[in-house]
């Protein structure tokens, strides 16, 4: 279970705060949606969640499974369980894909007091997941995400969601830059990576994506807090009337 | 030390002119000091040459064999009309204008009237008067230390332009600094312009080396820009060098850019038998930017040098430097260009790039894109190219029915378009292209 | 990627301090009094049974040298070295040569062992058939053992030591030597030349694809003891040989001088493939000891159509000044520099290469890749330059730098001299770092910050990897790790 407890997140340069007593609960086995408007911090929770500098936590907690993960760096995070899809992944010119898979695979099985995989294991593990979800596992062969094409880039954070096995998954702005197939293509995938033992947090700004991903709860998130939380129907709602009531309370 | 160092013909001759106008030049006691350690420093450094990394494809040593008498007070006759015609299509862009004929200020063909943003006068006036009075200080020279050709300039400099932009002002038009050459006597002149560009200023300023129809050929000039670019500031420069095939002109252009200022530079060279523009920029406030761009032609066995150090002193600075040459004959191109980041430098963006079109088997183009970089976060990149015009190019244009001579235009007009497209003043950068059809059109070949 | 762990538990297991390579071999040795006159080279000679030829080079060599003054214009520091405080010859005590493998004195085995010279070479070393390199063992100054030499004789392949080829093949050294890189080429080689103390010949015969690449592994093992190394390699027309030479040194706390000579020749049609790892002692984290490496390597592309490639990996010493050059003799000629150069700690490298276009279409290609990580200043030094009269000459560089920490500096002084207008120039370089970004990335997917460096540092020399023969490759992906251990907080 995922528990954000009254989370105040400022940026560690400026006097910026952006999350100001945040407060979430995601229980095993269920996918909540956060949704809000430009600037109201949905990025900034998922970089605080998966560990990334830049922020800096003055108040609250964030417990997974019971514990407090804030001093934790971002590879120890990984390990226990956190995947962060990028809206942005970076690229890695000069690594292939499948070199980078493989080495953040063994290190997190090593982690977790797993053996490591062999190289002809990993490439039969990499070849089932891609065929369950779809995926042709052919780009993995470039350099990571390196003139992918958007829909290209978060296919891949997919496949590499389904084969490092996280229990916490934050898909952040997933539905970017995204045309409808891949939209359908990406969800599917996400869809099938859904289960009792896995939490999702779905981080967007449009409800578009909710309609193939379809979530046990919907919090609305404006001025650094969550301002109302209700079921799927309040993605709809927010659709048509948008995030002004919200913005306007928060001000 | 270097006492021993053999003179050239050139550096005695050097020497022997310099006592005989030391006199004559205008300047107070100080100045008449300034000038004299000057000329000792050139003459402890002596005429560079290609021993010296920084001169290593341009020797002047070599390049300079005689000396001509130093212009002081020239007199020379010259009417509007023939300002006019000195200009050529720079004549018809509606600036404010200062005009200085064989290194010396003319008021009679200057005019400033009713010029708001603009406080203007001759740096011959900086000279004379006692340092006390005088609003800047001659003696002030933020280039390399230790170069010969500022060595030179401060000892033997009449006259030139004081330009200050006050705070906030945004003059409605360009102010045009014209260096004219006129007469048959060939004279070294030797100028140096101080802009200061208040905080938050806005200005465009044109400068101008051309000369009169009919005039000497074989004239050379030593020029100097002390700019300083205020808080916030823009500046757009644009030095524009033109000449018959015969001269030597020597410019140093040195910037300094303080917080947020913006300095746009573009350097339009031709027709120089030893051209060497060297530009220093310092960054002295974060958030700087520079954008300096230029064209440089040469044919017959002209020779056209540009050589700058962007130097990122500070944090948070961008550079983007493109410069275009077409070479043609046995016309030789030089580009060193030099992107410095000190260690603390961070977040600075530094890009460079310089392109060569060589037209004929005989040019020769050497380049020397440096990066010295001692901050790790930071964007830098450099490149150039030589090659001669693209064939296929050619042959699409003329598949389409442009006959050759035409297409070969186009296509160099083209090239050197790219560069002169960051020239935002529209009628002028239409007067830079007139210049480099003009050039185009007078090929013999 | 394998590579990546290894060198993440190799990094675990040393620090700075403990160079892997840095213990010392036990072998008596035989030393030349310290410094250095013309009794010195006198004596080496002796020692080496040369006929009078070679002295009489020698001995020209060493009078142009004491004209000439040491360089100073690349970007590196050093104290002044004494040339007077050098031993300049040493020898294993058995320098009649073994004459077979169990003459070999075993700690020297043993010192390739903890070397870790690739398993197939040490199974050759101890005569193992299958193997099918050929390694010419320098240790110290003079060889000591050759393998290999019955197959290679079949072949036509003259694969000997330096001295050997004094001997046996005078004509062919005499009339290649020094024909690449003059006496008084620079002062570097110029001191090599008078006081060279062995090294390897490879005379490939016309129309011969070697059938082996050819290895060489030099030591630096003497305290104080200069190492001047002449090699030189001939293919004749049509030849092929793909050369490897890597190098590790014990630790030391004196400088130690090295100023090595490779003369390539390539004749028409010929190819020369030359690639080399260098992993020697960069002095420790306070820039204390360390090899000084002032290397003179170049290549003539003499026949036409001739092709000479350098790769070199540089992670090692403490001052490194090496220009792996191609002269662009022959029409349709290429030459090739493929580059890594990985420093930290205070390392100085001044490196690159020049490409001579004299030959018309010819044709040359440079990829550097610059690594700059805790004090160390890494400046990418080259030349390309077109004749007046070679027509159709094309090159395209690309130089990369990239830095980890702020304390290091990343430079690139290119020269480019385009002589005549059919030359088609393009030279591109950039300077960036590790983005923070990237890093956290990786992380996010469980690496931790040094496999993640590790991980974009190999990404970001692919290009250069390639060009490295199979056997080179996962050391170097190794060295890199190891090199830039501790570069990031």
């Amino acid at each position: 279970m995922l528990e954000i407890k009254n989370l105040h997140v400022k940026l560690e340069d400026e006097d910026k705060v952006i999350l100001k007593g945040l407060s979430l609960t995601v229980p095993k086995g269920e996918v909540h949606a956060i949704m809000g408007p430009n600037g109201s911090g949905k990025s900034t929770l998922a970089y605080v969640l998966a560990g990334r500098d830049g922020y800096e936590v003055t108040d609250g907690d964030i417990l997974w499974n019971g514990e407090s993960i804030l001093d934790m760096e971002p590879d120890e995070r990984a390990a226990k369980g956190v995947f962060l899809a990028f809206q942005y992944p970076m690229e890695i010119p000069g690594v292939a894909g499948l070199t980078f898979l493989r080495t953040a695979t063994n290190a997190l099985r090593k982690k977790r007091g797993q053996d490591e995989l062999t190289t002809p294991a990993f490439l039969k593990l990499v070849k089932e997941k891609g065929a369950e979800l779809n995926i042709d596992i052919e780009m993995l062969k470039r350099p990571v995400n390196v003139g992918f094409s958007g829909g290209e880039k978060k296919r891949s954070e997919i496949l590499q969601m389904a084969l490092l096995e996280p229990t916490l998954c934050v898909l952040d702005e997933t539905d970017s830059g995204l045309d409808i197939d891949a939209l359908r293509v990406v969800s599917d995938g996400v869809n099938a990576l859904r289960n009792k033992d896995r939490a999702m947090l779905v981080i967007t700004h449009y409800q578009r994506l909710l309609n193939h991903i379809v979530p046990d709860k919907v919090h609305v998130l404006a001025d650094g807090k969550i301002q109302k939380t209700g079921g799927k129907e309040l993605a709809l709602e927010l659709e048509k009337s948008g995030y002004a009531d919200y913005t306007g309370k928060a001000a | 030390m270097n006492v021993a160092v053999m003179k050239t013909k050139a550096e005695q001759g050097l020497a022997e002119q310099f006592e005989k106008v030391a006199d004559k030049l205008p300047g107070s006691t100080a100045v008449k000091a300034l000038r004299a350690a000057a000329f000792g420093k050139f003459g402890a450094l002596g005429l560079p040459h290609r021993r010296i990394e920084e001169w290593k494809y341009t020797d002047l040593r070599v390049g300079i064999k005689d000396v001509l008498p130093p212009a002081v007070s020239d007199q020379t006759p010259v009417t509007s009309g023939d300002l006019i015609v000195a200009l050529g299509p720079l004549a018809h862009i509606d600036a404010y204008r200062m005009t200085f004929v064989n290194g010396n200020f003319r008021q009679d063909l200057s005019d400033w009237d009713g010029a708001t943003g603009f406080e203007i006068s001759p740096f011959s006036n900086a000279l004379t008067s006692d340092s006390q009075s005088s609003a800047i200080d001659p003696s002030v020279v933020t280039g390399p230390d230790g170069d010969a050709t500022i060595a030179l300039n401060t000892a033997l400099m009449t006259d030139g332009a004081v330009v200050r932009v006050p705070e906030q002002a945004s003059p409605d038009k360009p102010l045009l600094v014209v260096f004219i050459r006129a007469g048959r006597t060939a004279q070294l002149m030797t100028v140096r312009n101080v802009i200061e560009a208040g905080p938050r200023s806005k200005s465009t300023i044109i400068e101008a080396h051309v000369m009169l129809p009919g005039a000497v050929v074989d004239g050379q000039t030593n020029t100097l820009n002390e700019i300083t670019v205020g808080e916030g500031a823009e500046i757009a420069h644009i030095k524009i060098a033109i000449d018959e095939g015969k001269s030597l002109h020597l410019a140093n252009s040195n910037v300094a850019l303080k917080a947020d200022a913006t300095y746009r530079g573009f350097q339009y060279t031709s027709g120089q038998a030893i051209a060497r523009n060297q530009t220093h920029v310092t960054y002295l406030g974060e958030g700087g930017k520079l954008d300096l761009s230029g064209a440089f032609l040469a044919r017959g066995s002209e020779h056209i040098d540009t050589t700058l150090v962007v130097d990122h002193a500070v944090p948070h600075c961008e550079s983007r430097e493109l410069f275009k040459g077409v070479l043609d004959d046995r016309g030789r191109g030089v580009f060193q260009g030099k992107i410095i980041v000190r260690p603390d430098a961070q977040k600075t963006d530094g890009k460079q790039m310089a392109q060569v079109l060589m037209l004929s088997p005989d040019t020769e183009f050497n380049s020397k894109p440096e990066l010295e970089i001692y901050a790790d976060d930071v964007v830098c990149g450099h490149g150039t190219t030589s090659a001669q015009l693209d064939d296929d190019l050619l042959f699409y244009c003329m598949s389409r029915g442009i006959p050759q001579a035409e297409a070969r235009a186009l296509l160099i007009e083209s090239f050197i378009g790219e560069a002169m497209d960051k020239v935002e003043h529209e009628a002028l950068r239409d007067a830079l292209m007139q210049y480099a059809r003009t050039w185009l059109t007078n090929d013999k070949s | 990627m394998a590579a990546v762990k290894e060198t993440i538990d190799q990094v675990k297991e040393i620090d700075v301090d403990q160079y892997k390579y840095g213990f010392e071999t036990k072998i008596e040795s035989v030393k030349a009094p310290k410094g250095l006159d013309e009794s010195t080279v006198r004596y080496i000679s002796a020692q080496k049974n040369e006929p009078q030829w070679m002295l009489d080079w020698r001995l020209d060599a060493f009078q142009r040298w004491k004209a000439m003054t040491e360089p100073t214009w690349a970007k590196v520091h050093y104290p002044k070295i004494d040339f007077q405080d050098q031993y300049y010859y040493s020898a294993p005590k058995s320098t009649t040569g073994p004459k077979s493998l169990d003459d070999v004195d075993p700690q020297l085995l043993e010192t390739y062992k903890k070397l870790g010279i690739p398993l197939r070479e040490q199974e050759m070393l101890a005569g193992v058939q299958s193997s099918r390199v050929a390694v010419d063992a320098v240790f110290d100054s003079v060889s000591v053992v050759t393998t290999f030499k019955d197959e290679l004789k079949k072949a036509g392949v003259i694969f000997c030591s330096f001295s050997e080829a004094v001997r046996e093949h005078p004509e062919l050294v005499k009339k290649y030597l020094g024909s690449v890189v003059p006496q008084s080429d620079n002062y570097y080689a110029a001191l090599n030349a008078a006081v060279f103390s062995d090294g390897s010949f490879v005379y490939i015969p016309e129309g011969v694809r070697c059938p082996m690449e050819l290895s060489t592994y030099f030591r630096i093992n003497e305290k104080n003891t200069g190492q001047f190394e002449r090699t030189l390699i001939i293919a004749d027309r049509g030849a092929y040989v793909s050369y490897l030479e890597g190098c590790t040194a014990p630790m030391r706390d004196e400088h130690q001088l090295h100023a090595a000579v490779v003369e390539l020749v390539a004749l028409d049609d010929a190819e020369i493939k030359y690639s080399t790892v260098q992993n020697w002692y960069p002095g420790d984290k306070n820039g204390k000891g360390g090899i000084y490496n002032f290397v003179t390597k170049r290549g003539d592309c003499r026949g036409h159509h001739s092709k000479i490639s350098w790769t070199q990996v540089e992670t090692g010493s403490a001052i490194t000044w090496k220009y792996p050059s191609c002269i662009l003799r022959g029409d349709y000629s290429r030459g090739e520099f493929y580059s890594i150069a990985v420093s930290n700690g205070y390392q100085q490298v001044d490196s690159g290469t020049k490409m001579i276009h004299l030959g018309k279409n010819s044709s040359s290609r440079i990829i550097s890749k610059g690594i700059a990580a805790g004090h160390s200043q890494n400046t990418y030094r080259g030349l390309v330059s077109a004749h007046r009269k070679a027509t159709g000459v094309r090159n395209f560089t690309n130089c990369d730098s990239l830095l980890i920490g702020d304390k290091c500096g990343a430079h690139t002084v290119p020269y480019i001299e385009a002589k005549n207008s059919s030359a088609h120039f393009e030279h591109e370089a950039t300077t960036s770092k590790i983005s923070d970004d990237t890093l956290f990335y990786c992380r996010q997917r469980g690496l931790t910050s040094e496999e993640a460096v590790a991980l974009v540092v190999n990404g970001f020399v692919r290009d250069v990897l390639q060009q490295l023969p199979m056997e080179f490759m996962a050391e170097t992906q190794k060295l890199i790790g190891i090199s830039l251990e501790g570069s990031v907080g």
